[in-house]
């Protein structure tokens, strides 16, 4: 596939309200976790969680009555179109889709009165009020085609392929793509009765490891084609080289423990990015800090990727599930950018089981083009080629 | 670029399978079942075309769908079926096959029976297997899982234009060389919270269609799935048809995007659109058909919609409309006529198929 450029990019999440704010957080090592603060504990114990702070959110003028997931896609979409120097109406015109991955922004409409049968809003104004990906649509009122992409935690990552295969495609000049979640109590108990949350701030690839925590955010990518890219004078911040997505067809909560389906995702992306192996500088793995995971990524890192550095980011932003890709590609794109990864967060003791680890202290890194993958439940698994500014020339 | 439609799989209030489809087009009656809806007020009963999935033990042992619930195998038994159908089943015979599933309302009964129990505090800690099937992409990873299949795997959930969406990025993979054949469909499974909302969406539908004087009667509240395999057209024979244009998008500024073709099919189901809605997209002479009487009210009409219109470019005949007055017997369709399936979502959009 042609390079899809990214002309801006949106970011709310635990580690911060912008994307700037986010890398610099990243770098100085900040981990905002602590216990829910939205809902009871109706448990004996409880796992803590990234949660994006009211305050984050309560400067934008959208709707406190919208649902957070919504609030945080408008949010990161206005930064992102800010940071390309366009204003929102300049969306209007241009054939403009949204292509948005999400897991609660497609349940909200049920968990808005939802106990109560009789309180149900009329089912299209439900929807409206609660899909992100419309929201976003109606509120710049935009003509091209939309998509919310449910594919578990890795619809974000999803989402962002999608868009650009619309652009390389020809059907839009320019995509709103990314991916949103909140955490609510559904989300908090379902992962709790899998008994996969730690106790503790995450371990991603530690020996010590015990789960995940959750996280919620927000992050858009405005994604351009040439032509739209030219004629609004535009210097991208990156590219989307590539896009891969293969599923395990294994076990639905398991990865497989070959990495196979991975194995082909990564395949995929690197083959229509056209990059090789060698050509990646690092790696942004899942690395959820579930047992499982981490050891199934480990393996494929070091047998596709022996040397190069990789890192999880979870140990910052938290799991933000259907966000959790385009928070990561956008933080890969950053650590692209500056040329360092920071410390994986929560990472102390290498596991004697892995045979590779991921970078415990800051770390240079010399490149133009990274991967960021994500695995997600159902054996989904997708992979991001991220591109720096320079990685054409 | 054109895709080929070469199997076909159906499960809904009709029956399984393509020739149940057909008896239903043809005028056999589809009986509706009264579901039974707690409300503040007390239970209020609702008409419903509701599948039954026990046809799935023919493809999948006992054992291995104890795990699965209603929706997944409503999913997984049209999946089965499409892939019999295109004669795919066996692996060796596949290529590299994307599965795309769509669905309006996706896991919402497992959803909405994970979330009932902690919002009583009655139960702390629900269920894992009711949680992990409350995630939308239940019906497209368990199908991946049966069928043994690797290729990419997708799950889109936006409402009335899930299917249409799905179409179109089946369409696209192809065109990309992604994969050699996708499964494609659509899935949507009756709950409590669906029948509610039908039962409310019912009432402010009646009442446009009373005051557009228009005398076809609200289908029923509908369940099933439809799911297609498709392949790029110059690659196979084509039993069925060819899509040759699928679009997607919301009205904005400029004039309204208007599909051509001889005779259009309108998705009257799901949640935006009434037959009114529909009338100027349309020119005054435009030959249509609504078919929601055979497989009830669901967001994935258009799936149907599609298979109906294969069928029926396959048979070079269209199925007569049930109540409507208008086409009241079935109708020759020449050879080289073009059947758009169109389909009005929420908010200002609207996606559609068309096949020739």
């Amino acid at each position: 596939m042609a390079p899809v450029a990214i002309a801006g990019v949106g970011c709310i999440c635990a580690l911060g309200a912008s994307y700037d704010s986010c890398m610099q957080a990243l770098y100085a090592g900040r981990r905002n976790f602590g216990l829910p603060s939205r809902f009871p504990i109706h448990c004996e114990t409880s796992q803590p969680v990234f949660e994006v702070p009211d305050r984050f959110l309560d400067p934008w003028p959208f709707s406190r009555t919208l649902p957070r997931t919504c609030r945080m896609t408008l949010i990161a979409t206005e930064q992102a179109i800010a940071q390309a120097q366009l204003k929102p109406g300049d969306l209007t015109r241009p054939r403009v889709g949204v292509c948005v991955g999400t897991n609660i922004g497609v349940t909200t409409g049920y968990e808005i009165g939802q106990a109560e049968t009789d309180s149900f809003l009329l089912p299209r104004d439900r929807f409206l009020a609660t899909n992100p990906t419309s929201l976003v649509a109606n509120t710049l009122d935009l003509s091209g085609p939309q998509q919310t992409v449910a594919n578990a935690c890795s619809a974000g990552s999803d989402a962002i392929g999608i868009a650009s295969a619309w652009i390389t495609a020809g059907y839009c000049d320019a995509v709103i793509a990314g991916g949103t979640d909140e955490l609510t109590p559904r989300v908090y108990y379902g992962f709790k009765s899998l008994f996969i949350n730690d106790q503790r701030p995450c371990r991603p690839f530690d020996r010590n490891r015990k789960g995940l925590n959750l996280g919620e955010g927000a992050a858009v990518f405005l994604l351009v084609s040439e032509t739209f890219c030219r004629s609004r004078q535009i210097d991208p911040l990156g590219y989307v080289m590539g896009y891969g997505g293969a599923a395990d067809a294994h076990h639905f909560t398991q990865p497989r423990s070959d990495g196979q389906g991975l194995r082909l995702a990564i395949d995929e992306a690197l083959t229509t990015a056209d990059v090789t192996n060698d050509q990646v500088c690092f790696v942004n793995a899942h690395g959820t800090g579930t047992p499982d995971n981490d050891l199934v990524e480990s393996q494929v890192i070091a047998d596709l990727f022996p040397g190069k550095p990789f890192l999880s980011t979870k140990g910052y932003t938290g799991h933000a599930l259907g966000a959790a890709g385009p928070i990561e590609a956008a933080l890969t794109l950053g650590c692209l950018t500056k040329g360092a990864l920071p410390a994986t967060a929560g990472y102390e003791t290498p596991d004697p089981q892995m045979p590779a680890h991921p970078v415990a202290v800051p770390t240079n890194v010399d490149g133009k083009v990274a991967i960021t993958q994500t695995l997600a439940f159902g054996g989904s698994n997708s992979v991001l080629v991220i591109g720096s500014n320079g990685c054409l020339s | 670029m054109k895709a080929a439609i070469c199997g076909i799989g159906v499960v809904g209030g009709f029956g399984n399978g393509l020739p149940a489809l057909e008896k239903a087009l043809d005028g056999a009656g589809v009986a509706t079942t009264d579901v039974s809806i707690p409300t503040r007020e007390g239970p209020i009963r609702v008409p419903c075309l509701t599948a039954d999935t026990a046809p799935l033990a023919d493809y999948v042992p006992t054992r291995v769908l104890r795990r699965m619930d209603h929706y997944i195998r409503l999913g997984l038994l049209a999946a089965f079926g499409a892939m019999t159908d295109a004669d795919i089943l066996d692996k060796s015979r596949r290529g590299r096959l994307g599965i795309i599933v769509a669905t309006g309302g996706g896991a919402t009964g497992n959803n909405y029976n994970f979330q009932y129990p902690f919002e009583d505090k009655e139960e702390i800690c629900g269920s894992p297997i009711r949680f992990s099937n409350s995630v939308h992409n239940a019906a497209a990873a368990y199908i991946s899982i049966a069928l043994e299949e690797m290729g990419p795997n997708h799950s889109i959930t936006h409402e009335d234009l899930s299917f249409p969406s799905a179409l179109m990025t089946a369409v696209t993979w192809l065109q990309q060389g992604r994969v050699d054949a996708v499964l494609v469909g659509g899935v949507d499974q009756l709950c409590h919270a669906h029948a509610f909302a039908w039962q409310v969406h019912r009432q402010a539908r009646g009442a446009v269609q009373v005051a557009n004087k228009r005398e076809r009667p609200v289908p029923a509240a509908g369940e099933g799935a439809c799911f297609f395999v498709l392949k790029a057209a110059d690659t196979d024979a084509t039993p069925y048809t060819v899509i040759r244009e699928t679009a997607l998008g919301r009205i904005s500024a400029g004039p309204l995007p208007r599909p051509i073709g001889d005779f259009y099919i309108l998705g009257e189901g799901g949640l935006a659109a009434t037959r009114a809605d529909y009338g100027k997209w349309l020119l005054p002479d435009a030959r249509v058909a609504c078919y929601a009487h055979v497989y009830g009210d669901l967001a994935i009409d258009s799936a149907f919609d599609t298979a109906i219109a294969a069928l029926s470019r396959r048979n070079n005949r269209i199925y007569p409309v049930g109540s409507m007055a208008h086409p009241a017997q079935p109708l020759e369709l020449p050879a080289d006529c073009s059947i758009v399936c169109l389909k009005l979502g929420v908010g200002e959009t609207y996606g559609w198929t068309i096949l020739e």
